[in-house]
């Protein structure tokens, strides 16, 4: 039983939600979007418990004096959780406002700015010519760069002509072609999925 | 009754599903299937081996996209890793991003101690919920990076930017990295920054490839049918448009 309902439940609602997609009936199109609703109000309710997986852990860590990192995270999350739940204004409170956005966005900029960094040193290490492929991927990609940047077109009016070949032409059919077969493994898994022939979701053996 | 624009990809469907049955009752039937060769699938024991000498943990990873097929996909890799660490007595940290999943996660990972006999090894700690916030989550892999140091990083999953932020850190501290997912326009970054990357369908042909298991690998064969009549559409479809006759370019859009 505790095996088989989850499997029946994905089956059910996989293909309710797969003839949604074919047919235009209303019954099966008002039961897809009951079933897309309930996994709102599912993904609401897991955000509960993952919030409580933090407290735990890191109550546990405050506990074994291992971490003030644990404490400043409690903290933040639970002034957080109560000015958005006390104040009326909910998340437009200016309290909430002004955390969000002097210590939240300013945080969270600072760590998405590191990706030009590491694209830089990502690329560096790719680039590095050990071979064949990669001194093809090393000579594609600077022209690409080169066609990019404003002084590349100074330099050589054509580099701006071949970078845009290299996108449209090798670069598109690569990626439209890992695109495909993407699409198919996806469409392969959900069918697994639905049929109950891939379990391990449910961490069945 | 059927919807507007989608009589091309019911049929294309339905053409999947029927080589699904076929491929289905050939597996039935005891015939061998053929899969070729995934290294980074092959290359996870020799990750969590590596951890193990090394007394390091295992980290594994979905990204910070929806619950699709391609955490489904990852849930199998998932489950492989884990029961690999709970045979060789090495732990494994799970981040999850989705609060949807930490649950799900939880039961794979005791699931697979359990199957390996290692019950009392299952840590729940190390299974964790850190945000559902791209930058809050990847800042909490970068703690978790820094302080326990992991000798293998599987980031397998549905990700978007944090790609190269988790896959470039993680190879600052010296871990042996696999990547892979179903977002093409990402997988560039694994393919730079990883040891090994599951490129597009390999992520979703994962489970029957660790598996082995004949009706999945008789999934996969379908996929294949798939891929034959996409090819196949696609060179008629440009012979037919460049001789100017638009049926199957008019029937593809009903």
């Amino acid at each position: 039983m505790r095996r088989n309902l989850p499997v029946w439940l994905g089956f059910i609602g996989g293909i309710v939600v797969t003839l949604e997609t074919f047919f235009s009936v209303k019954i099966i199109s008002d039961m897809s979007k009951a079933f897309l609703e309930w996994r709102v109000v599912m993904a609401a309710i897991a955000l509960f418990l993952g919030g409580g997986n933090m407290i735990r852990i890191h109550s546990k860590h405050i506990q074994q004096k291992k971490a003030v990192n644990s404490m400043i995270l409690i903290a933040a999350m639970l002034i957080l959780f109560f000015l958005g739940i006390l104040d009326p204004r909910g998340i437009k409170s200016p309290a909430y406002k002004f955390i969000f956005d002097n210590m939240y966005t300013p945080l969270g900029a600072t760590v998405f700015s590191m990706n030009a960094f590491y694209i830089a040193s990502a690329c560096y290490r790719a680039f590095r010519m050990r071979n064949g492929q990669a001194a093809v991927l090393l000579f594609s990609g600077v022209l690409v760069i080169m066609g990019t940047v404003g002084i590349g077109a100074v330099m050589w009016s054509q580099f701006p002509v071949i970078s845009q070949w290299i996108l449209k032409v090798p670069n598109s059919a690569a990626m439209r072609g890992m695109s495909m077969g993407a699409a198919l493994g996806m469409v392969g898994v959900s069918l697994r999925v639905v049929l109950g022939l891939e379990r391990g979701h449910l961490g069945a053996q | 009754m059927i919807a507007k624009g989608k009589s091309s990809l019911l049929l294309f469907f339905i053409v999947f599903c029927v080589a699904l049955y076929y491929y289905y009752q050939r597996a039935k039937a005891g015939k061998e299937i053929y899969i070729r060769r995934i290294a980074g699938l092959d290359a996870i024991d020799e990750a969590v081996g590596r951890c193990t000498e090394m007394g390091k943990p295992v980290h594994y990873t979905f990204g910070t996209g929806a619950l699709d097929t391609n955490v489904l996909a990852s849930f199998d890799v998932l489950k492989y890793t884990a029961e690999r660490a709970a045979d060789m007595d090495t732990e494994i940290i799970v981040s999850n991003c989705l609060p949807e999943t930490q649950l799900m996660t939880e039961e794979i990972v005791k699931q697979a101690f359990v199957h390996e006999g290692k019950a009392d090894k299952y840590n729940m700690d190390n299974i964790r919920f850190l945000s559902d916030s791209q930058n809050s989550y990847v800042a909490g892999i970068y703690g978790i990076f820094m302080r326990e140091r992991p000798g293998a990083n599987l980031m397998l999953g549905p990700f978007y930017a944090e790609s190269m932020l988790i896959a470039e850190v993680g190879q600052i501290i010296g871990a042996i990295q696999i990547g892979g997912t179903g977002r093409t326009i990402q997988v560039p970054f694994f393919v730079a920054a990883c040891d090994y990357t599951l490129i597009g369908e390999e992520l979703f042909a994962a489970g029957a490839y660790i598996s082995r298991n004949p009706f999945q690998l008789a999934a996969l064969m379908a996929e294949e049918v798939g891929k034959y009549l996409v090819v196949v559409l696609i060179i008629i479809g440009c012979l037919m448009t460049t001789s100017g006759i638009k049926t199957l370019t008019n029937f593809m859009k009903q």
